[in-house]
């Protein structure tokens, strides 16, 4: 009995003595770069990226992004006199949320002091417990969209470039009343696929849709493994609703959107979605299974950088010449991600975590001179004179809100016509003030 | 009487007074004699119980929620109930006679779905000839596994856990051998699941509605012939006792190949039929199905194969009825809180028998 009572204890002490060298050695990699206040210091930026696992597709252009972000920001640092070394470090996150920790200890151990990523909200939670609170490293997710990541416990040390779902939610609802009708006259039938995603975006839409005044019945969440869904498509169609809002994936949506053909009083051109089901270019077919009639007609939106504007014709263009991979969803946010990073660290005159924290609102929204990353110099100089700006995204104004999160947002608006092709057709807003 | 052949309505009551019962029962009030006539309806007319409930559930519910939306839930949850039984009889026959929990059934449900894919898809044949070529290509798979794993296993008198790891493993392997030919991807059957047929104001889909004659048909037949055949009474013999039936002549290598090969094609069958029935479907898409399946068969009572169908059917429609009281997200844990109920009053599923000593 004793024995086994010391045993326990040499475990538990070596286990402490191991976690503690562990947060030791992790610490010390932070006090690498140079003194806070000083002019000169190198500024390294940990780029975390999915290269592998389920996002594998966002990596390679979010990589590239971050390289493209770092080498305007090193040409502005030059262009403005300021001895600033600008770098970047690439790990994999694989897509997993402990694979990612281990990517931002080593970034960290390699000196960066600001983390660009992760992709995946689950990731980006998990770095923000267990990396960018504790290690006082300030993470701005290029394309994290769970509501949760908003309510986080995060000391200001968590930020997100993506808009949160929540302001998704929002921009469907605008787009639900410009297409179908006033809420007061609408009523929509919500479903979702019964997991986080589903649940979450669905959530916040029946939150702003009521809001407004609109009717709504559901939301009928089902699991993505059952068998059959003839009950809860039935459920969806009864009572005859002037619109749907389907939130779910295609592998689902193929068996859901057959079961609501089936019953016969399904109409495809009352539906509304997200990015989910619309993950194709312009003119690509539905993704194989969903059936044509299960969703001609139907309209929705998904992030995407505003198609207009000077600064987002020059990074289109800037990407397009570099090479390497081409275009994909929150490319731009991983490029705003890091310019963000470069300029809360030259306002705040360090590469310390917690300082650049500090400044990273300030940078990002009004008041103060807009800029956007075309006239990078001029918004250092600024900086370093010790005035304050408002840094105008690739991806969108950014300003971010005292969550951390982005206020304005555009998403693109997509339709599938009635063969079932994917359309593109304009863009719609969505501003966080009104969803409170 | 064999595990397989079990009446569904359960054996004849035991003709004369129960033990220590006869004189006592004049003073018993008439609540507890009804109680007890309950109790021993449950334990001995299992068939008849259950109809009662279903039959019970279902008039409560028309009462709550009017008629025709309980009947429509009912439809869907035959359909469902099909895919249940189908795939659940193969699981049930092969644990039955050969002792073995097959973990890799559902992925053999997986393998006949894409064999029909790759039949039609791939080699151009019509759907119904490339469904019929998955079915036996899956039961051929069930026969080569039996010769180059599952025999020389027996003979090295392999133990339960041993069989129960290998059948893991088998399920992994054939997952991930589909994955690596066929990829992650969606994909389908030629075949039209957005027709649907309406009848009473009733709306059924035509695929389903042919997945749910084939299903009862099928199953059907293979319960008559456990019964009549030479075959099913061999197979019978060998689920009672295996090294007796050996030492009385029966040919139990053949017959256990038979076994695999009638399990393995049902398998098929259900995945080409769920397959077919909705869809879209994925390298998961057996493997998915196989919790419920298990539920089935312990419901219906391990190694019966009218309990399978029984099961099958009574887990289909539960969940489906589920869904008019709770929220539908919780309908695949319906199935197993009723299950989890089942096995408290039955401990040996619904047709199952206590363990013989």
């Amino acid at each position: 009995m004793m024995r086994g009572k010391a045993t326990h204890w040499i475990i538990a002490g070596a286990l402490a003595a191991a976690v503690a060298a562990g947060l030791a050695g992790c610490g010390g990699s932070e006090e690498g770069g140079g003194a806070g206040g000083e002019a000169a210091f190198d500024l390294k930026v940990g780029s975390l990226v999915p290269l592998t696992g389920g996002l594998a597709s966002f990596g390679p252009p979010g990589r590239k992004a971050a390289d493209l972000a770092t080498d305007v920001g090193q040409k502005a640092l030059d262009n403005a006199g300021l001895d600033v070394n600008f770098t970047v470090e690439h790990a994999d996150t694989q897509t997993e949320p402990q694979a990612a920790i281990q990517a931002a200890r080593k970034v960290l151990a390699g000196g960066a002091t600001c983390l660009d990523g992760a992709y995946t909200s689950a990731e980006t939670i998990a770095l923000g417990n267990s990396v960018a609170v504790p290690q006082r490293v300030p993470l701005i997710a290029p394309s994290s969209s769970a509501p949760a990541l908003s309510a986080l416990d995060d000391d200001d040390f968590v930020w997100r470039t993506s808009a949160s779902d929540a302001l998704g939610a929002v921009a469907l609802a605008n787009l639900v009343e410009r297409e179908a009708g006033a809420p007061a006259e609408t009523t929509v039938a919500l479903a979702a696929r019964d997991d986080a995603y589903g649940e979450g975006f669905i959530e916040q839409f029946k939150t702003a849709w009521v809001e407004r005044g609109g009717g709504i019945t559901g939301p009928v969440l089902y699991d993505p493994s059952q068998a059959s869904f003839n009950s809860e498509a039935g459920q969806m169609v009864s009572d005859d609703p002037d619109a749907y809002v389907i939130i779910d994936f295609p592998e689902t949506y193929a068996r859901f959107g057959a079961a609501l053909v089936r019953t016969g009083q399904f109409h495809p051109d009352r539906m509304f979605s997200n990015n989910g089901i619309a993950p194709g270019a312009e003119g690509e077919k539905a993704p194989d299974g969903i059936p044509a009639p299960a969703i001609a007609g139907s309209r929705g939106h998904r992030p995407w950088t505003p198609a207009a504007g000077e600064a987002v014709e020059a990074f289109d263009e800037l990407y397009r010449s570099a090479g390497g991979p081409a275009r994909h969803t929150y490319d731009a946010q991983s490029f705003d991600a890091v310019v963000l990073c470069l300029l809360a660290a030259v306002a705040a005159g360090s590469n310390e975590g917690a300082q650049i924290k500090e400044k990273l609102r300030e940078v990002s929204a009004p008041p103060g001179r807009k800029f956007s990353y075309l006239e990078l110099a001029d918004a250092l100089r600024a900086l370093a004179d010790g005035q304050d700006i408002d840094y105008e995204g690739v991806s969108g104004p950014v300003n971010f809100d005292e969550r951390g999160d982005p206020t304005v947002a555009t998403f693109q608006v997509w339709s599938y016509d009635e063969g079932g092709t994917l359309e593109v057709a304009g863009e719609i807003e969505a501003n966080a003030d009104e969803s409170r | 009487m064999s595990r397989l052949e079990d009446n569904a309505m359960g054996p004849e009551e035991l003709s004369g007074p129960h033990p220590g019962g006869a004189d006592r029962l004049g003073d018993e009030p008439a609540w507890r004699r009804l109680l007890r006539r309950a109790r021993v309806g449950v334990r001995d007319r299992p068939g008849y119980a259950l109809l009662g409930i279903t039959a019970s559930l279902f008039a409560g519910l028309v009462a709550v929620y009017g008629l025709s939306d309980v009947a429509q839930r009912t439809l869907n949850g035959l359909v469902a109930g099909s895919y249940f039984a189908l795939g659940a009889v193969g699981l049930t026959l092969v644990y039955g006679i050969l002792k073995l929990v097959n973990f890799a059934h559902g992925d053999m449900l997986t393998f006949g779905a894409y064999m029909a894919l790759l039949f039609s898809a791939g080699l151009g044949l019509p759907s119904l000839v490339a469904m019929a070529a998955g079915v036996l290509a899956t039961a051929g798979l069930g026969l080569a596994f039996e010769r180059l794993l599952w025999r020389p296993m027996r003979r090295k008198r392999a133990g339960l856990l041993q069989l129960l790891l290998t059948a893991i493993g088998l399920a992994l392997f054939i997952r991930s051998g589909i994955q690596f030919v066929a990829g992650t991807a969606q994909r389908s059957l030629d075949v039209d699941v957005l027709a649907s047929v309406e009848f009473l104001g009733l709306r059924i889909g035509t695929t389903e509605l042919i997945v749910v004659v084939v299903g009862v048909a099928v199953l059907t037949l293979v319960a008559v012939l456990l019964r009549v055949t030479s075959v099913g009474r061999q197979m019978r013999a060998l689920s009672d006792n295996f090294s007796l039936a050996e030492t009385t002549g029966v040919d139990t290598s053949r017959i256990v190949a038979l076994t695999w090969v009638f399990g393995a094609g049902l398998a098929g069958l259900a995945g080409v039929l769920y397959a077919a029935a909705a869809g879209s479907f994925n390298p998961n898409l057996g493997f998915l199905l196989l919790l419920t399946l298990f539920a089935a068969v312990i419901l219906g009572g391990i190694g019966n194969a009218y309990g399978a169908l029984v099961g099958g059917m009574f887990l289909g429609l539960t969940q489906e009825w589920s869904t008019l009281v709770i929220d539908s997200r919780w309908k695949i844990a319906i199935g197993f809180v009723i299950l989890i109920m089942v096995l408290i009053v039955r401990p040996n599923g619904l047709f199952g028998r206590a363990a013989k000593i």
